[in-house]
């Protein structure tokens, strides 16, 4: 039915944010992360009819967003340029706060598997058995890689914690 | 700690978030347009170069993959895309779409080398491949389609920087996705 498959409008309002902190908390790059997702919506826009019929669009565009950063955009050249070009106009924004600078620090220490889990439950809201499916392991390996990650994360960030309030 | 790190993811988001100016939907199109444009015009100078050296090494019937196992799909297009599993991460792009002969596909700045053109194919019938380099062309070789194809593969030996211009002629309309990947 046409007015069940989502227009590519829809989706890129409702997702491109979300995929652009995914993207940035995964490799620590807020513009690449922007550059990435934006080339992969213009590839599901280039294919607009076979992705939408897809169960779910937005899976399709993280996974070609994240391949394409892990392969450093080397197919995405001109995109990547043209869209450099486009941001002369973005005004300045203040830093970041210290504690996202923690905390991607932090997500950085973490081996890619791990890490790649953290993002996938926490910022993209998927269930367990989802990141298992999605990573092609056993639920109980994804358990597994969360658990390790959140004791990994809490002993590198208390410690700045700590001393905040120490200081205070 | 594990709420407190819930609390921080849900911090760096908002923060994030509030920092990410999209470039647009209305971006993602114009950059469609014009690579869609700039494939048109590729097409045509493939057509009218001359000197394009290259050398087609023909005569050989195409080699078939092994299967990929993967998620099944219902989109003859997809399905073809998902023979190219095993060179998904090879560098070079995927082309794919529905071949209504015939079809043309540029493929611009081939360095010099040697490749291989993966090509699966879905459907009842089979597709006619020509590859062309300037006034120089390979003759048609057939590749098979199926309903969960292995790719064909079709050695292309290039000797200069050049374009290739491939011809898809197919039976039944078949859904197709090709890539060139570099073998040495």
């Amino acid at each position: 039915m046409p007015q069940d498959i989502p227009t590519f409008d829809e989706i890129y309002a409702a997702h491109y944010a979300d995929l652009v902190v995914q993207l940035y908390a995964y490799f620590g790059d807020r513009h690449e992360a922007q550059d990435v997702v934006q080339e992969a919506f213009c590839r599901a826009l280039a294919r607009w009819g076979t992705v939408s019929r897809y169960d779910d669009p937005v899976s399709w565009v993280r996974r070609v967003a994240w391949n394409l950063a892990i392969s450093k955009w080397r197919r995405t050249k001109t995109a990547l340029l043209f869209l450099r070009k486009q941001r002369r106009d973005e005004p300045q924004l203040a830093g970041p706060s210290a504690e996202r600078v923690a905390l991607i620090a932090a997500l950085a220490q973490l081996p890619a598997t791990q890490r790649r889990a953290m993002v996938l439950r926490y910022l993209a809201d998927l269930t367990v058995p989802e990141i298992a499916e999605r990573e092609g392991v056993a639920e109980g390996t994804v358990k597994s890689w969360l658990h390790r990650s959140r004791a990994v994360l809490a002993a590198q960030l208390q410690p700045s914690e700590a001393e905040e309030g120490r200081r205070a | 700690m594990p709420d407190q790190i819930e609390e921080l993811f849900a911090r760096l988001r908002t923060e994030t978030i509030g920092q990410v100016r999209p470039p647009g939907a209305a971006a993602a199109r114009r950059t469609v347009r014009r690579r869609r444009a700039a494939a048109t015009a590729a097409v045509a100078t493939a057509v009218g170069v001359v000197a394009g050296a290259v050398l087609l090494s023909g005569g050989r019937a195409p080699e078939q993959t092994a299967p990929v196992a993967g998620p099944s799909t219902e989109d003859p297009v997809a399905r073809a895309e998902q023979s190219l599993a095993n060179v998904a991460d090879a560098p070079g792009e995927i082309h794919s779409g529905v071949v209504t002969s015939p079809t043309y596909v540029s493929l611009t700045a081939i360095e010099a080398g040697n490749y291989l053109l993966y090509l699966g194919c879905v459907g009842p019938g089979s597709i006619g491949i020509e590859i062309r380099s300037g006034r120089q062309s390979r003759p048609s070789e057939n590749v098979s389609c199926g309903e969960n194809p292995d790719a064909a593969r079709l050695p292309v030996a290039v000797t200069g920087r050049t374009s290739l211009l491939l011809v898809l002629n197919g039976t039944d309309n078949p859904a197709y996705a090709l890539k060139l990947v570099r073998s040495s």
